[in-house]
């Protein structure tokens, strides 16, 4: 057990190396992100800083290059990456496809794949969705058939993202379709300059592009490249999307963004007037502020009784609906009191590195875009109203 | 930080637990109500042999206070078996005004005799239009030479009509708040007793020049601080019983939907059932969150997390109770189901020791650095 003197150390040490290897444009690209997808470039070049260091994945276990924290050492570490607007790491590699490789892959993958994943060498995206297939993702149709050592697949896969960005997709495809719909899905590897394979990406709400389209014509996947049993890459994939749902600590975040906020709102403007003196904003702050702490105390109570690589099971709907939920009234405040600050559109502003100038106080640059990015939050990852239908289930079952 | 409480507290509750579940069916309760009784003896003399004097008060005085945990866990199983002996009114309130006074004359002789459950108190604290703040109080203290005179009126003193001395907070001409020991009949003392919407014993009090001596005084010094950290004690434990409540009506509601059968299925199939379950349990689960972050906070002197908890108890607290009702329908809108004294109850907390709105503005004021806490 970590007693608080130590916690407090490493609080420290981990501010230290974040001062110490934020460059510029990595900082940049925190400030600009506008989702749980920052700027790839910077991003990448930030996780392999990470990696280098040893940190780049605090929940895997020590053995396959995880640090060894303990949970309040990893809410730590996301709680100041957050404070230092670091970039948020891009999911899939850390918190998808790694945690899916350490529970059902074999030696030879977990060798193959695993070091790579950890300092961004390969891009992973996840191919999951299909154009008819979102929240009933069992009904996926994306085929794949056997020819000799080859799986050749056909089909498309839709809200894939950053596949634009991805040298890898971990898949889920049909290779059976005579049985139950859960039944004949396999989860599979694959290269994404395989011939055959084409993206397209999609310009998002906010005018960025996160979101592809992919599409597979004749591409051939070796069959050592399925993890876990052929025809049950289902196994493979609610494990993998408990991680997703579960893994990430939204409160860690968003604590940090509510401080930024609230000291926006306790700045007097030439004056004396400040957004806290509302009644309105008072109110809305309160709430706001409860919510996160309830939030924030219930990722911790749940993670603490979870050891290094436990599946969260049924609570992480809890976690999902109650993160995301937070996170969209968190937006929304903040779009509330930006006010007429958040109504210029200013995509060419938001880029790294882009010389245009931005307009208003610069407080709220990403105030709108985080706002219309976050509408997803309760669509991905299964959407709010699956999650809340799997929370009913597990407490009906008691 | 912890999220739970430690194996001794576990085992109180468990031993709560199993009393109340043996001993308090619904239908005693519904006796009791019926009776005017908000205690009945045969329970509360079980719960003093459990100790429960011991709970609000430190080890001076061999008490399991310097841990609120214990209290903390008894509330909580009050809440989930919908238990109306008055633990909160009658001891945990008098109890921790009393452990945080440090006027030696009151304590010395009056701790002893109170924990051998020799006295009585009850707590006038609320009033009408000053609320539950202690600096804010209109009541007022007066003293001149070796007397002290209280005037004012205080609202729903819980367990008073019962009590031989009453513990009442006023300001003095300085406007410092202050906690006073006076005797329930003593002269300009007026009572307006009445039975609670959710059961319990209570009054109104008239207080008119009522003259005390200077040595009633509980607080030397800090009073206001000390006051405070009474008062964050009482909404925890206001917390910890909606907690209770909370985890008894998921429980009682999922149990129904899966039995009420409508359409030729339990109600449970039906999807919007399911979400509402599901919100129940999330609102839930955020009360009991708040409430470790409120008690590990209060432990540590900062007491904005506890207003936090006491204003979710407004909003997830209320929401339980009003979709424990929605789910189970036309049955309990009945007095013959319990989900409507649970409610009840949640409600009555909500109005008491200040509402949502008002905690909300104690938030909002530390956040936007207009709040402190009084100096210790």
């Amino acid at each position: 057990m970590v007693n608080d003197i130590d916690l407090e150390a490493f609080r420290q040490e981990v501010k230290q190396f974040l001062a110490d290897n934020a460059r510029p444009e990595i900082l940049e690209a925190g400030r600009k992100s506008t989702s749980a997808f920052a700027p790839f470039k910077e991003v990448m070049a930030w996780q392999k800083i990470l990696a280098d260091k040893g940190w780049a994945a605090p929940s895997w276990p020590k053995e396959y290059g995880g640090p060894g924290w303990n949970i309040f050492q990893r809410y730590i570490f996301s709680e100041e990456c957050a404070r230092a607007r670091m970039p948020t790491l891009l999911p899939q590699n850390v918190q998808m496809i790694g945690p899916a490789i350490i529970g059902y892959g074999t030696a030879e993958q977990k060798a193959q794949y695993l070091p790579r994943i950890l300092t961004g060498e390969d891009f992973w995206c996840q191919g999951y969705s299909e154009p008819g297939a979102g929240s009933d993702l069992a009904s996926l149709k994306c085929k794949a058939e056997r020819e000799g050592d080859e799986f050749v697949l056909n089909g498309s896969k839709t809200w894939t993202t950053y596949a634009h960005h991805a040298n890898k997709m971990f898949a889920l495809v049909r290779t059976d379709s005579t049985g139950k719909l859960q039944r004949g899905i396999t989860f599979i590897l694959l290269d994404m300059d395989s011939p055959g394979l084409e993206v397209r990406p999609m310009l998002g709400l906010d005018g960025e592009y996160e979101q592809c389209e992919v599409f597979f014509t004749d591409v051939r996947v070796p069959v050592a490249n399925v993890i876990g049993q052929i025809d049950d890459g289902w196994s493979v994939a609610k494990y993998l999307l408990e991680f997703e749902r579960g893994g990430s600590a939204y409160g860690a975040a968003l604590v940090p963004a509510f401080e930024r906020l609230l000291q926006v709102c306790n700045k007097a403007d030439n004056r004396g007037r400040r957004a806290m003196d509302k009644p309105g904003v008072r109110r809305q702050m309160s709430d706001l502020y409860i919510q996160l702490r309830a939030l924030e105390h219930t990722e911790k109570a749940v993670n603490s009784k979870l050891s290094h690589g436990d599946n969260p099971g049924p609570t992480a709907s809890m976690l999902k609906i109650l993160g995301t939920e937070v996170m969209q009234l968190f937006s929304e405040v903040q779009v509330r009191v930006a006010g007429f600050d958040a109504l210029p559109l200013q995509t060419e502003a938001l880029h790294v590195g882009s010389p245009v100038a931005e307009i208003g106080s610069g407080d709220f640059l990403t105030a709108m875009p985080y706002y219309l990015n976050s509408r997803a939050a309760s669509i991905y990852a299964g959407t709010n109203e699956i999650q809340r239908s799997l929370l009913a289930k597990a407490i009906l079952a008691q | 930080m912890h999220y739970n409480y430690n194996s001794e507290q576990d085992l109180f509750r468990d031993s709560l637990r199993k009393l109340f579940k043996q001993q308090y069916s619904y239908e005693f309760f519904r006796e009791q109500i019926k009776s005017k009784q908000e205690s009945a003896p045969a329970i509360w003399q079980q719960l003093l042999d459990f100790g429960l004097f011991a709970l609000p008060f430190g080890s001076d005085f061999d008490g399991l206070g310097d841990d609120p945990g214990y209290a903390l866990a008894a509330m909580e199983e009050l809440g989930y078996g919908r238990v109306l002996e008055p633990v909160l009114a009658t001891i945990l309130m008098p109890g921790a005004l009393l452990n945080a006074a440090d006027n030696s004359s009151i304590t010395n002789g009056l701790i002893p005799q109170f924990m051998a459950g020799g006295s009585t108190i009850a707590v006038a604290w609320q009033e009408a239009a000053a609320g539950f703040k202690p600096e804010e109080m209109a009541t007022s203290a007066t003293a001149e030479g070796d007397e002290i005179t209280i005037n004012g009126e205080k609202v729903c003193v819980l367990s008073a009509p019962a009590a031989q001395q009453l513990i009442v907070i006023a300001v003095d001409q300085l406007q410092q708040a202050n906690a006073y020991l006076l005797d329930a009949d003593a002269p300009g003392v007026t009572l307006t007793a009445y039975q609670t919407v959710d059961g319990a014993s209570a009054a109104n009090i008239t207080l008119q020049n009522v003259v005390i001596n200077k040595s009633a005084q509980l607080f030397n010094s800090a009073p206001l601080h000390k006051l405070q950290s009474v008062l964050a004690y009482i909404h925890l434990a206001l917390g910890a019983e909606v907690v209770g409540m909370a985890e008894r009506l998921m429980e009682i509601t999922a149990e129904f939907c899966k039995t009420r059968f409508q359409f030729g299925q339990p109600i449970a199939a039906f999807q919007a059932v399911q979400h509402r379950l599901a919100d129940m349990q999330i609102a839930t689960q955020k009360l009991q969150s708040l409430f470790w972050f409120a008690l590990d906070a209060y432990a540590a002197g900062d007491y904005i997390p506890v207003n936090m908890l006491k204003a979710e108890i407004g909003a997830s607290g209320v929401a339980i109770g009003q979709s424990a009702v929605q789910l189970h329908g036309g049955i309990a809108m009945t007095d013959e189901l319990s989900v409507g004294a649970y409610l009840k109850r949640i409600l009555a907390i909500e109005l008491t020791m200040g509402q949502r709105e008002e905690h909300l503005e104690s938030i909002a004021g530390s956040l936007s650095g207009e709040l402190e806490q009084a100096p210790a």
